[in-house]
């Protein structure tokens, strides 16, 4: 190879470094800014509206997207495995269906979906039936994981274990499972993350923000606070506050996350 | 197949008239071949002629295969393990297998996978370490490993996966052992070492390798029986199939005239 063209490489990897580079720094500036402004903003509101209104606003949310998640994670769990695992059956084509087209529908339509049929028809509990349209926003996202962790186990393994004498399920249970279940975990954390913080789906449900007062004298589901206070200038200082507390609920389930996806012994 | 069997031989599994099929491929044709106690058994044969079908008979792992299906017999301990009333599980689990890839369960440590094929089947065993540690043992591998017990199973080379797999499978206490091409993947030094565990192993279990290579069925098989286009050409004790086998076809085989 002759000098110059080591030169030349040289001076190409240096441009692409630097350029890729600044990429990150243009990503990373409008995060900064907009973190300071989070926890500067937000921190006043909090002092303004003392700490306890951000422990209530704190339990509406979690309760929302607790229920939703405790009832949609092993459903979209359970039903992932079912999927992939006895693919060529007909319910697990409908449930592969299903899976991929819920996953596709856009947040606003679950709410206005739920809304049209549990609460103008039931009217009550609509705190339950917010839940329920987050539920349908976690299911199928955790199906889908699922099954895509699944089918990426290699058939020999499965094959090892029917030769032990494993039945299906037993296959499915105790070794199909123990492999995914590092990145299903942390699917799952992001999943209740993203529910947690979802404005769209609850948009319709007003009766939402009933229900968590009654129960522990709460508030509303945090970004239904965001949303509401931004929208009203004497209420900025709220919605600073709500914002805050729910970017670091968000944050230590991510932190939950990336903990799951260690898988033990692989330190 | 016209030797007479010294008396002190017993058959522990036979395949009477078996034929097995893949969808409209006619993989095995009408195959009658004793497997004798404690003995090793060779199959040998250039690739597709269906040793792996056969193996995979043995222990009902071929129905598992999508379309696959069988017609006649295979007798363990003279008794059929097609009838309707035997549980696949159980003849599973009294006929282990070993794999040409080591496929131990990933995610899982290396006493995990040990013990893996006892809690699969739901086995209720007391004392799993102890099973644990003669199953290694038996495979030479309990001196190497037992302070990376908890390690996970990954970090192990081929061969130890290897013969990982083989200690996990006799962790059930199989009575035969079916192996297909074991060395497949293994360096030399590595097959005899696997080479010498099956030598051992002959004394507690009844023994089935498919190889590719005629050298390792000389050393380790007491008899070897040589397929060919999903026919059994020949079977019969190791040293005469390689000194003066009847068949031509398995003469040209083995001196390497084809295959
Ligand atoms: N899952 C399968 N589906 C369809 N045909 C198969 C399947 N497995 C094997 N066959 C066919 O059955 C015949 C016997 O295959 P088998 O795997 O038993 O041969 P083998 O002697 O083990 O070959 P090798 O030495 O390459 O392992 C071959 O023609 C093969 O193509
Ligand atoms: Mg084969």
């Amino acid at each position: 190879m002759t000098s110059a063209l080591i030169r030349r490489r040289r001076t190409v990897d240096a441009v692409a470094r630097g350029a890729a580079a600044a990429c990150v720094v243009l990503l990373l500036a409008p995060t900064a800014i907009a973190l300071t402004a989070l926890v500067t903003e937000g921190a006043r509101g909090i002092v303004g509206a003392g700490g306890w209104s951000v422990v209530r606003a704190c339990a509406g949310t979690l309760m929302l997207a607790g229920i939703a998640s405790a009832v949609a994670i092993p459903l979209g769990v359970g039903g992932g495995l079912y999927i992939n695992e006895y693919r060529g059956g007909t319910l697990a084509r409908a449930g592969r269906w299903a899976a991929g087209a819920l996953s596709e529908v856009p947040a606003v339509v679950i709410g206005l979906a739920v809304h049209a049929l549990l609460v103008a028809a039931v009217g009550r509990f609509s705190f339950l039936w917010g839940a329920a349209a987050l539920a349908l926003m976690i299911a199928p996202t955790m199906a889908h994981t699922t099954a895509d962790a699944a089918r990426s186990v290699p058939e020999s393994v499965r094959e090892a274990a029917i030769a032990l004498g494993a039945s299906r399920w037993r296959t499915t249970l105790f070794v199909v499972s123990r492999v995914v279940h590092a990145r299903v975990a942390r699917a799952a954390w992001i999943t209740a993350a993203r529910a947690a913080g979802a404005t769209a789906p609850l948009l319709f449900m007003t009766e939402a923000r009933d229900w968590p007062r009654q129960l522990t004298s709460g508030d509303d589901a945090l970004p239904l606070q965001v949303f509401d206070a931004a929208s009203r200038p004497d209420a900025r200082a709220g919605a600073w506050a709500a914002a805050l507390v729910l970017v670091t609920v968000a944050g230590v389930m991510s932190y939950f996350a990336r903990r799951a996806a260690t898988p033990r012994g692989h330190t | 197949m016209t030797r007479s069997d010294p008396p002190d031989e017993t058959e522990k599994m036979r395949a009477d008239c078996l034929n097995a099929w893949f969808g409209e491929l006619h993989a095995l044709k009408d195959i009658t071949l004793p497997v004798i106690e404690n003995k090793v058994t060779a199959v040998i044969g250039p690739s597709g002629c269906g040793k792996s079908t056969f193996v995979r008979c043995l222990n009902r792992m071929h129905e598992v295969t999508d379309g696959a299906r069988t017609s006649g017999d295979v007798l363990l301990d003279n008794r059929s393990i097609f009838r309707a009333d035997v549980d696949p599980v159980s003849v599973r689990q009294r006929v282990g297998m070993i794999f040409q890839r080591p496929n131990p369960f990933p995610a899982m440590t290396v006493r995990e996978n040990v013990v893996a094929g006892l809690r699969l089947s739901g086995a209720d065993v007391r004392d799993v370490d102890s099973v644990a540690e003669d199953a290694l043992r038996q495979v030479s591998l309990w001196v190497e490993l037992k302070e990376r017990l908890d390690a996970p199973v990954e970090r192990l080379s081929v061969e130890q996966q290897q013969r990982l797999c083989i200690a996990r499978c006799l962790a059930l206490q199989p009575e035969v052992v079916v192996m297909d091409e074991p060395c497949a993947l293994l360096d030399p030094i590595a097959t005899s070492r696997i080479e010498e565990i099956i030598h051992g192993l002959r004394d507690r279990y009844t023994i089935v390798i498919v190889t590719h290579s005629m050298q390792q069925a000389a050393r380790v098989s007491d008899y070897t029986a040589f397929f060919y286009l999903g026919e059994l050409v020949e079977y019969d004790d190791a040293d005469v199939i390689f000194t003066k086998p009847a068949d031509s076809r398995t003469e040209d085989y083995i001196t390497g005239r084809f295959g």
